[in-house]
């Protein structure tokens, strides 16, 4: 079986306005693609646009005004439930560890929420997932102890260790320094490749689409809709190869940018 | 170094307490201060000495009893008041304002009324020591309980948690360090109140010792029981700390 389904995650007809003060502001204004299996997508947009708001729809933590989300065919209900949020691994803004939990507790804690495995099988899962984040020997340490980089690294290991059909990255290095976010962007690549998990990221950063993602969306300020779509032909070895001095990819990223700097300015 | 922080730290409280006893007791023997107006503290160990079988001591195992059976009713139920009412934005604006007057009123004030309903018992003291407590201890959580980050609250709704899973996997221990601080002020609010119904209460404990003693001129009882209360006090204070280091591990 090794099907690749195209429609794996489908958003469709996303709609969410957000009333203040009496006055209705609408923000996603029929949002609509999809995403194939195993692939990365990165989704980018001006600020204030509804990235994150979108990010929340998809990881069911905020509820749609209209349209819904499909996820292999099947659509997901209104009323979340650990069944359905199984499937979902989420990476949020801030590493969102809880400070009363070591690195390992906090990196349990779906499989504990969620009843998975037990003993040996659970210390497994724990212990494999740090080791994909490079994590395995600060698994004592309390997350403050950690550095900002490693306290999102234990944040993908978090959203990893129960095995969900996707995950989603909500600027999960926006806080980071561009050095540690150049790292974890070489990371998070090979932890895709390695793992053959269907991603989708939210950005800012025109470098950290470009290098991550198989395909980059477009949001318009808004009320936003999707208004461009670019796919990223670089295969992950060429990647990993340094591609920044490759022509084609320097080519891109100018595009790119020119684009990001015209949506803005809308 | 980490050894010569911890003698320092025991050292330093140590010296100026040494310093004041013997300032204390330099000033009573130079200036000629009668014993019944301030006694030394050479007399008031004497007295604590003559004293502490007769009367301290049982006065104290009154004083211990009633405060931790005031406090040990006290805990669960400033905590099942803050978990209740956090439930609702509603209930948390209705009963704060309330627990926070009772927090100010200093309970023992209200001896003579409570006194027309129950009588005089043991069990007046204890009350009096719940109603001066719980609101403390009620407060402290409540606040905590309702100031849980929201990305946290995110966190296990991502995970399909529902309210009863999300309140003990996150808002409880996020309040932890919260809940600590309303039991060690009940821990001193409950010495206080202790002490105060005493006075008002009659019936042996701590405080009766010291406004009895005090009214007979008997300063140096009074002041060997005051200074039983504050050791009492601070020994009480001391365990809650050490309860809230054990508890609270991530914190050190």
């Amino acid at each position: 079986m090794n099907h690749v389904c195209d429609n794996f995650l489908q958003v469709s007809h996303i709609a969410k306005s957000f009333t203040k003060k009496k006055c209705s502001l609408e923000v996603l204004h029929d949002i609509n693609f999809s995403v194939r299996e195993k692939e990365f997508v990165c989704i980018m947009g001006p600020s204030g646009c509804g990235k994150s708001t979108l990010a929340g729809i998809i990881e069911g933590i905020d509820h749609p005004d209209k349209g819904s989300i499909f996820l292999g065919g099947e659509k997901i209900p209104e009323k979340t439930t650990k069944k359905v949020q199984k499937r979902c691994g989420i990476v949020f803004q801030q590493s969102n560890l809880l400070e009363w939990k070591t690195t390992y507790k906090n990196v349990e804690l779906p499989l504990s929420v969620f009843h998975m495995g037990n003993g040996i099988d659970r210390n497994r899962a724990v212990s494999g997932a740090l080791e994909l984040v490079g994590l395995l020997e600060f698994k004592d340490c309390w997350p403050h102890e950690l550095s900002g980089g490693m306290q999102q690294r234990a944040a993908i290991a978090r959203a990893l260790v129960s095995n969900p059909d996707f995950l989603i990255l909500d600027q999960p290095f926006g806080a980071l320094d561009a050095i540690t976010r150049k790292m974890l962007n070489v990371e998070l690549l090979r932890i895709w490749h390695e793992t053959q998990k269907t991603c989708i990221m939210i950005t800012n950063n025109v470098n950290e689409a470009l290098y991550v993602s198989s395909r980059i969306l477009f949001m318009s300020g808004s009320p936003s809709s999707i208004v461009n779509e670019v796919e990223v032909p670089f295969t992950y070895e060429e990647k990993t190869a340094g591609i920044e001095l490759n022509p084609a990819y320097l080519q891109l990223r100018s595009e790119l940018n020119h684009f990001v700097r015209s949506i803005n300015k809308l | 170094m980490k050894h010569n922080r911890k003698i320092m730290s025991f050292l330093a409280p140590v010296t100026l307490i040494t310093l004041i006893i013997i300032i204390w007791q330099a000033a009573c023997t130079l200036l000629h201060v009668s014993e019944h107006i301030l006694p030394s503290p050479s007399a008031i160990a004497v007295a604590f000495k003559n004293d502490f079988a007769g009367s301290i001591l049982p006065d104290t195992f009154v004083s211990l009893r009633i405060m931790m059976s005031g406090y040990l009713i006290a805990i669960p139920l400033g905590f099942i008041i803050a978990a209740l009412a956090s439930q609702s934005r509603f209930i948390t604006r209705m009963i704060l304002p309330v627990l926070i007057i009772l927090m100010m009123i200093p309970m023992a004030t209200l001896v003579p009324e409570l006194k027309l309903f129950l009588g005089v018992k043991p069990s007046l003291k204890i009350l009096v020591i719940i109603l001066q407590t719980a609101p403390v201890i009620a407060v402290n959580s409540l606040s905590g309980f309702t100031h849980v980050p929201q990305n946290k609250v995110d966190l296990m709704k991502g995970l399909g948690c529902g309210k009863p899973e999300t309140f003990f996997r996150v808002v409880l221990p996020n309040a932890l360090p919260q809940i600590f601080t309303g039991l060690k002020l009940g821990c001193i609010l409950c010495m206080i109140a202790a002490t105060a119904a005493d006075m008002s209460v009659g019936q042996g404990g701590l405080g009766y010792r010291i406004a009895r003693s005090a009214t007979f001129s008997a300063t140096s009882t009074a002041f060997a029981a005051i200074i039983v209360a504050a050791v009492i006090g601070v020994a009480f204070y001391m365990l809650v700390s050490l309860v809230e280091s054990i508890v609270i591990k991530w914190k050190q």
